[in-house]
C-alpha cells in the first residue's frame, strides 16, 4: 500500500512538479513577515517588565503557603 | 534542578510532601505569578490567585497522571484560576468581562506596581480589548515565549488555531497602537 502511495505521489509530482496552482502577490511573504517582525522587534522595548511587586514579595511566599497547607 | 519524575513522586509521598512542595513553590512561584498577573493585572489579585493556584495544585497532585509535563499542568491550573477570578469579579460588579478588564487597565497609570511608560500602558489597553483566547495566546507567546505545542497542551487548542489567534492578536494590537500614537 505504501509503495502504491509513493508511486502515486511520484506520478503526481511528475505531472505537477508539486505545484498547487496557487500564487501570491510579489514579495507577499517577505512583506508580511517584515511587517510583523518590525512590530515585534520594535516592541522589544515594550517587552520589558512593566509590572512590579512589593519588596521581598517572592521571598515571603514559600513560608506563608507552607503554613497554610501543612 | 531536581528531576521532574522524582519531584512528582516526592510530592505524592506523605513523608516527603512538605519538602517537595517547598521546592515546587521555590521553582515555580515566579513564572506562575507573572502569568497570573498579566491576566488579573493587580498585584493583590495576582497574590490571591497564586495562593489559590498552589492550594489547588496541592490538593490535586495525587491525581496528576503525568500525561503532560508538571509545569504545563500547573500553568493550566493558574490560567483557569485567573479566568475564574476575573469572571467572578466582573459578575460581582455586574459588568461584562471586557469592561471589567478595561477598568483594571485604566487604573494602571496610578498603580504603584506598574512601572511601564505611556506606550506600555497603551499596549496593556490594546491587550485588554482582545477576545479572551487572543489575550491569553498573545501574553503566553509574546511575553512568556512559550512554544505553540506547550500552549496547545495548556489551552486545549490546536497549534493551527493558536497561530491564527496570535496573528490576529498582533494585528489588532498593532492597529490599536498606531491609532493612539499617530
Amino acid at each position: 500500500m505504501e509503495n502504491n502511495l509513493k508511486n502515486s505521489e511520484a506520478h503526481l509530482k511528475s505531472l505537477f512538479e508539486k505545484e498547487n496552482g496557487f500564487s501570491v502577490p510579489k514579495n507577499y511573504f517577505k512583506d508580511t513577515k517584515a511587517q510583523l517582525m518590525g512590530f515585534l522587534l520594535e516592541d522589544k522595548i515594550v517587552k520589558k517588565k512593566t509590572f512590579s511587586t512589593p519588596e521581598l514579595y517572592f521571598d515571603k511566599t514559600i513560608n506563608s503557603y507552607i503554613e497554610i497547607l501543612f | 534542578m531536581i528531576e521532574e519524575t522524582l519531584l512528582i513522586a516526592q510530592l505524592k509521598s506523605i513523608q516527603t510532601k512538605e519538602k517537595a512542595f517547598r521546592q515546587l513553590i521555590f521553582l515555580y512561584k515566579e513564572p506562575l505569578y507573572w502569568h497570573i498577573r498579566k491576566i488579573v493585572i493587580s498585584h493583590d489579585d495576582a497574590d490571591d490567585v497564586l495562593q489559590n493556584t498552589f492550594i489547588k495544585i496541592f490538593k490535586n497532585i495525587d491525581k496528576f497522571n503525568q500525561e503532560s509535563k508538571l509545569f504545563t499542568w500547573m500553568y493550566r491550573i493558574a490560567t483557569n484560576e485567573s479566568i475564574t477570578f476575573i469572571n467572578k469579579k466582573a459578575k460581582q460588579r455586574n459588568i461584562n468581562i471586557t469592561d471589567y478588564q478595561q477598568e483594571l487597565v485604566s487604573s494602571l497609570a496610578s498603580d504603584d506596581f506598574f512601572t511601564g511608560d505611556e506606550i506600555q500602558l497603551i499596549l496593556q489597553k490594546a491587550i485588554a480589548i482582545l477576545p479572551r483566547k487572543q489575550q491569553l495566546v498573545f501574553n503566553m507567546k509574546y511575553f512568556d515565549e512559550l512554544k505553540y505545542n506547550e500552549m496547545s497542551e495548556i489551552l486545549g487548542t490546536t497549534v493551527g488555531a493558536l497561530k491564527a489567534s496570535y496573528f490576529h492578536a498582533v494585528k489588532k494590537i498593532e492597529s490599536y497602537i498606531k491609532k493612539y500614537t499617530d
